[in-house]
């Protein structure tokens, strides 16, 4: 139990003497005005802090496990490392608080007011911050697995590498905040604001994600497989890379979107959107800028199935498209600048050796044997989730673009270009 | 509070850390620094800013950073980098196409990859786990 009566501890901490260490368990130190105080490493679990003044307090690594903190005042507070497990700070006031590396796991921070403070890496699994104010605050690598963030205000925050799995965000209002590499794996963000976000890079498998405002969002090489998007506004968002089934984007609200990458820019309008991610995903749709030029001059070659080829040296000429679903024996393929050659699920490329700078997909099966390179130059290289591959590959001079879903098999060594 | 959550543990390697020797854990690891040497996890996550290499066994492997070695696991996804010298063994593996005059998804030097049922079995979180059970973890801090 503490050795301090309350109006002892007051006296002190306002005289400016350090209580360092100090046993204040259970305390009723309700509206005190000790602002300032020096805490450092204080036992305060179980304390009662209500609407006490403790801004710019020093507490770090201070223990403050289940206290009631409710409408306390710690602005500009020191607590970083600090135990607020099951706290209440329901209402408080932690505007440019330091929280770094602090464990909130199960606090209460309803309608708490954390604007400005940091929360780097802070254990935040399951807290209460509903309806609270984060704005610009800093959440980067913070654990806020299952949290409940509805209705609060988190514009322009930073939550690189925060861990959201399965938290609640509902009609959260995360308005130029960046989550770069976020984990949003089953989250609820039902009508969350992400206007201007940057996801990129974000997990949002399986989120919920029902009349979320993604306008202008920042979606590049994020993943919403299996994520609910109906009724989602995506006008304007950056969706190069993103990974989904086309399907996913019939029930959005959309204008336009933004496929663009450094190659240039790719407006896709609304109405064209889920044909153009189905020829995107397909492989028949590489870019824009690609698939335009690819539609009036390119060469179409068909190889059906029951068909064999031995021993042939074929050549096949820029943006022309190759598909092979019948069987290859030792040929030499050369592709042209572009070219794209599709061995289908049925093709089957035996000891052939393919070269020149082309797209080279493969859904059925490539097995080379022998030394040195059977892939020499392609410009990309994508093997489907039935795909199977054996060989060496030397890539294209500036490298090559892999892409192996998720089910191929392989034997492959990659090497750089010579 | 939440007593009846359940609690899933990670180490974490943040960045500006580095680590170098060998890394026994049995829960997940996430690393945004550096570890160089023998690592063995249920679970690996290495981050955009994140390097791993030397003898990798884990259940999953999810890498955004650079990882480089001898490479064991059930489940891996890629982006990012894989280094020289690198083989690769995996039932399965999953790496984005990326865009077309995009930035790579994943940048490959020379490596070999082994993916599949076949060539992947009795890798991975079998041998991880293994791995992870009765030694110590020994860690060198630099």
């Amino acid at each position: 139990m503490a050795d301090y009566t309350r109006a002892q501890v007051i006296e002190t901490l306002r005289k400016g003497q350090a209580m360092e260490r100090a046993d204040l368990r259970q305390m009723n130190l309700s509206k005190a005005d000790i602002g300032g105080a020096r805490l450092r490493r204080a036992d305060l679990e179980g304390a009662n802090l209500e609407e006490s003044n403790l801004a710019k307090a020093n507490l770090t690594s201070a223990n403050l496990r289940d206290a009631y903190l409710s409408r306390a005042n710690l602005e500009g507070a020191n607590l970083q490392k600090a135990d607020l497990e099951g706290a209440n700070l329901q209402g408080a006031n932690l505007q440019n608080a330091d929280l770094s590396r602090a464990n909130l796991e199960g606090a209460n921070l309803e309608g708490a007011k954390l604007n400005g403070a940091n929360l780097t890496s802070a254990q935040l699994e399951m807290a209460n911050l509903g309806g609270a104010e984060l704005l610009a605050s800093n959440l980067s690598s913070a654990d806020l697995r299952e949290a409940y963030l509805g209705g609060a205000k988190l514009m322009q925050a930073n939550l690189q590498y925060a861990g959201l799995e399965k938290a609640n965000l509902e009609e959260a209002d995360l308005t130029e905040a960046v989550l770069t590499e976020a984990d949003l794996r089953g989250a609820c963000g039902r009508s969350v604001v992400f206007v201007r976000a940057v996801l990129e890079g974000a997990i949002l498998d399986s989120a919920s994600l029902i009349g979320a405002n993604l306008t202008d969002a920042d979606l590049r090489g994020s993943s919403v497989r299996g994520a609910d998007i109906s009724g989602a506004i995506l006008t304007g968002a950056k969706l190069a890379g993103i990974s989904a089934v086309p399907e996913q984007f019939a029930g959005v609200q959309v204008e336009w979107v933004d496929f663009s990458t450094k190659a240039g820019d790719v407006r896709v309008e609304g109405a064209d959107l889920v044909e153009y991610y189905t020829r995107l995903k397909s492989g028949t749709a590489p870019a824009v800028g690609v698939a335009v030029a690819a539609s009036g001059d390119q060469q179409r070659r068909f190889f059906g199935r029951g068909d064999v080829l031995r021993n042939a040296s074929l050549e096949f000429g820029t943006q022309s498209v190759v598909e092979i679903e019948s069987r290859f024996e030792k040929c030499d393929i050369a592709l042209g600048e572009q070219a794209q050659l599709i061995v289908g699920e049925h093709g089957s490329l035996e000891n052939c050796r393919v070269h020149g700078c082309g797209d080279i997909v493969v859904h059925g099966r490539f097995e080379a044997g022998g030394d040195g390179p059977s892939i020499i130059g392609p410009r990309s290289l994508l093997i489907g989730k039935k795909g199977k591959i054996v060989g060496a590959v030397q890539q294209h001079a500036e490298s090559t673009r892999f892409g192996f879903e998720q089910g191929c098999e392989m034997s492959l060594k990659i090497s750089r270009a010579r | 509070m939440a007593e009846n959550k359940t609690k899933v543990e990670h180490s974490i390697i943040a960045p500006g850390t580095e680590f170098e020797g060998v890394v026994v854990s049995s829960c997940g690891i996430i690393v945004g620094g550096r570890i160089t040497g023998d690592l063995s996890a249920p679970s690996l996550h290495v981050h955009e800013k994140g390097t791993v290499g030397g003898r990798i066994k884990v259940g999953s492997l999810i890498s955004r950073g650079e990882i480089s070695g001898e490479i064991d696991a059930d489940k891996v996804e890629l982006s990012g980098r894989v280094g020289d010298r690198t083989v690769l063994r995996a039932k399965t593996l999953d790496v984005k196409l990326g865009e077309d005059g995009g930035p790579l998804r994943v940048a490959f030097g020379d490596c070999e990859l082994q993916v599949g049922g076949a060539v992947a079995s009795g890798s991975g979180r079998a041998q991880a786990k293994a791995a992870a059970t009765p030694e110590p973890e020994t860690v060198t801090a630099r």
